[in-house]
């Protein structure tokens, strides 16, 4: 074999050896068999560069191309897919589970289950309330407040049905007299009380244009949040026509349909649909008008009652 | 006219998009095979950390430049790496002898188990090492693009410039010297 044989040969057995595998040499080249255990101790040489070289290195390849794809598609440790999707489930969870919350508390409270912390208030001070649904976990429970017992009709209770018969007044259902001086006991009373067909009235009654309106389905989940008093809120229903926070002033929105008395509440913004805080009916109190409802609730208000 | 210009941006960016994803890739692949061929040529590892960064960030400038059609990717970026380590010695003295073997830089891969075996190994590789400083620059390039960057010699011959025979008995020839070069410094 000339040299460019023996050349050509080495190459080819030192590729192989390179691609790990082991060379096998003719005979007639066997001289080459030291060189390529040379060859082999030489390959195994090999350096690594630094981990902060390394870290280097990774940090100009993603100011240049981006993060890596591998890195990319995961979020904390999940696939984005995975990650989106938990967040979906969750989200969704999260609804039903509201939406559960929300529908509760009215079947238990005509079983007389709920409301455990409010205020133990006599009977005789809102003897005549009608229009009072005390579905709400923060209501305070009365002996008689049931939908059924005070609204005729099954508890579909429309301004119709409840108002007419016994308008509620401010002196009625604000439990002034009571001995609980702490303002969760404030607030819970006034929200009870609250009738209007604003939006966010709890237990609104007014309100026809909402499905879980208890005016509309007789399953008034609506639950008032609010920490606070319902002060010149959800008048627009105010059934006595007084706003009794702002008297004479109140322009707020929502109000609903106030056909009833008062509460000129420009509104109807009011949705029934009121999980929360009571602010709907912010109006009404000029007494008089009838709402405009451009909400959902186009339901006669029966008069948010302070 | 008008509505085939997003059909064109969008395709154009598809394009780009790939092919920087590949660059990216490209680049985690050969990076360490770069290194390993640099750190052949160059004494010092600070050295050789800083020769990859040029060499990485003249191949992401000229990345449009590569023409697949023309050859490899892995004969492209080590042709970048060949001329930038020829520019690193035009500004720097030659490198200096290998040291010792205790001196051995510690990112030097040895997959001996036992500490002696560890220390044997250190030391041929020292000697190897230092035999290949004995070497020309043509046999030393030879070799550390076949030993370190695991190059065909039709890929050595494109680098360097040389047809793939002759590349094969250059490499043939500067092993035996490396070889003899060794020995003569053990003895």
């Amino acid at each position: 074999m000339n040299e460019q044989q023996l050349a050509d040969l080495f190459s080819n057995q030192l590729d192989q050896l390179l691609q790990g595998q082991t060379p096998v040499l003719p005979p007639e080249a066997s001289d080459l068999q030291g060189l390529l255990d040379f060859g082999q101790q030489f390959s195994q040489v090999t350096f690594q560069p630094s981990t902060a070289a390394q870290a280097a290195f990774q940090g100009q390849l993603a100011s240049w191309f981006g993060p890596p794809p591998g890195g990319a598609a995961t979020i904390l440790g999940i696939s984005k897919t995975l990650f989106f999707t938990l967040i979906g489930a969750a989200i969704l969870v999260g609804i039903g589970a509201g939406l559960t919350l929300l529908y509760t508390p009215s079947v238990d409270d005509s079983n007389g289950l709920s409301a455990p912390e409010a205020p133990a208030l006599p009977s005789q001070d809102i003897p005549e309330s009608p229009a009072v649904d005390s579905g709400s976990e923060t209501t305070p429970k009365t002996p008689d407040s049931s939908l059924e017992e005070t609204i005729p009709g099954g508890g579909h209770s429309s301004v119709g049905d409840t108002v007419p018969s016994s308008p509620p007044s401010l002196g009625d259902t604000l439990p002034l007299p009571t001995p609980t001086p702490t303002a969760t006991a404030t607030v819970e009373v006034d929200v009870n009380t609250d009738v209007g067909s604003g939006e966010g009235i709890t237990n609104d009654t007014g309100d026809t244009g909402d499905t879980s309106d208890a005016d509309d389905g007789g399953t008034s989940d609506d639950v008032d949040s609010t920490q606070e008093g319902d002060h010149d809120k959800g008048h627009g229903n105010d059934a006595d026509g007084v706003d009794e926070d702002n008297p004479g002033n109140s322009s707020g929105v929502g109000g609903g349909n106030d056909q009833n008395q008062g509460g000129s509440g420009l509104g109807g913004l009011g949705r029934g649909n009121d999980s929360g805080s009571d602010q709907g009916g912010q109006g009404g109190g000029n007494g008089g008008g009838k709402g405009n409802n451009n909400g959902g609730g186009k339901g006669k208000g029966s008069g948010g009652k302070k | 006219m008008q509505a085939a210009e997003p059909d064109k941006t969008r395709k154009e960016d598809e394009e780009i998009s790939v092919s920087t994803l590949d660059f990216a890739e490209l680049f985690r692949q050969y990076y360490p095979r770069v290194y390993n061929y640099l750190r052949y040529r160059v004494n010092r590892p600070e050295d050789a950390e800083d020769l990859i960064g040029v060499v990485f960030e003249k191949a992401y400038t000229n990345r449009e430049r590569f023409d697949e059609a023309k050859g490899a990717f892995s004969t492209w970026l080590f042709q970048i790496a060949h001329n930038t380590l020829a520019n690193y010695y035009r500004t720097h003295q030659r490198r200096s002898k290998w040291e010792a073997e205790s001196d051995l830089p510690d990112e030097m891969v040895i997959s001996e188990p036992s500490p002696e075996a560890q220390v044997i190994r250190q030391e041929n590789v020292a000697q190897l090492l230092e035999g290949l400083n004995k070497l020309s620059e043509r046999d030393q390039e030879i070799i550390s693009l076949k030993f370190a960057g695991h190059l065909s010699n039709r890929d050595i011959g494109q680098i360097m410039d040389l047809k793939e025979k002759t590349v094969s008995v250059v490499l043939l020839r500067a092993m035996r010297r490396l070889q003899k070069a060794v020995k003569g410094s053990i003895s």
